[in-house]
């Protein structure tokens, strides 16, 4: 089935999200394992996110322009004797898409409300 | 088994299935989702051996993580394969005559087929029933194979010449009697495949996000 352009996936809001608190954490980039373990955390998971998952998503976000990336330095990656990093950052239309597909979730939620009428006891 | 060869078990795992489903992807494109791969494949393995994990449910989230990620790691590929193949026909977009010469190739290249379907149904009356299960069926293969190779030439020039030159060979025996005819206009067609897949040699698919 065809999504809706613009419309995100749970996963790809939550790499988005996070992507925006590491950095004002202080975080310049995030790479994949990072994302996979602070998700993770957030939601309390038993399991890590699959790497298919994870990665089709990471993917998608930057073919949509979302989210943008860069393989790390060789020389950085091996200093620290460890494979290269593909670096990501949210872009400024990550940052709006998210505010965006946050917005409807809270008016929905308002509108909602006063249908359920009153408790009964 | 030892806990240390569960992990690595693991690994090895989840490295053949990224290696099997990015076959056939552009070179860079399948380098980038290895390195990728293996890249977070090591930083579990560290941060495991930092929490001081037991290996054998290291081994056992890695392999969740690759099973349970299979379906979107294929969704993924088919949708990497059909922008690699979009990408290749705007870029291999072909000169109308190069493209009105495969035509006319392919149509030649039919004939014997045309013939093959023609003694398979019984419209040479020489040829018993035995010849006619074996000759008609030969003939439509052999112009099938043509038809393959030629429309193969662009995107896999040596498979398609490759096939172009055993269906014209091929051809040329059956119908020896026709040499003069079938072995200059097997040359003709292995000639067009083999200009067909020059022509296009060295496009690359875009977008491949390099390492």
């Amino acid at each position: 089935m065809r999504r809706k352009p613009g419309h995100l996936l749970p996963i790809e809001l939550a790499i988005l999200e996070t992507g925006i608190r590491l950095r004002m954490e202080g975080v310049a980039h995030f790479y994949g394992f990072l994302v996979a373990r602070e998700i993770k955390e957030r939601q309390d998971a038993r399991l890590l996110t699959a790497h298919g998952t994870l990665y089709k998503a990471l993917d998608r976000l930057q073919r949509s322009g979302l989210l943008e990336s860069e393989w790390e330095d060789p020389i950085v990656a091996a200093q620290y004797s460890r494979p290269r990093r593909r670096l990501y950052w949210v872009t400024a239309a990550g940052e709006a898409a998210l505010a965006k597909a946050r917005v409807p979730v809270r008016k929905d939620a308002t509108q909602r409300r006063p249908q359920t009428g009153p408790v009964t006891p | 088994m030892n806990p240390a060869v569960a992990v690595a078990l693991a690994v090895g795992m989840v490295r053949s299935w990224v290696a099997l489903y990015t076959l056939g992807l552009a070179a860079e494109l399948r380098r980038a989702r290895r390195l990728e791969i293996d890249c977070d494949l090591w930083e579990q393995r560290q941060l495991a051996g930092y929490m001081r994990e037991p290996p054998l449910r290291t081994a056992a989230e890695i392999v969740a993580r690759a099973v349970l990620g299979m379906l979107s790691d294929i969704t993924w590929r088919v949708q990497a394969g059909l922008s690699a193949h979009t990408d290749r026909s705007l870029r291999m977009n072909e000169p109308l005559p190069m493209r009105a010469l495969v035509l006319l190739a392919i149509a030649v290249a039919a004939f014997p087929a045309v013939i093959g379907s023609l003694v398979l149904v019984g419209a040479n009356g020489e040829m018993d029933g035995t010849e006619r299960a074996l000759f008609g069926p030969l003939q439509i293969a052999i112009g099938v194979v043509i038809i393959c190779g030629l429309a193969m030439s662009q995107r896999r020039p040596v498979l398609g010449i490759g096939l172009v030159a055993t269906g014209t060979i091929a051809i040329s025996g059956l119908w020896y009697w026709a040499a003069m005819i079938t072995i200059p206009a097997g040359l003709v067609l292995t000639a067009i495949a083999y200009f067909r897949g020059r022509g296009t040699r060295g496009a690359q698919p875009r977008g491949t996000g390099a390492a």
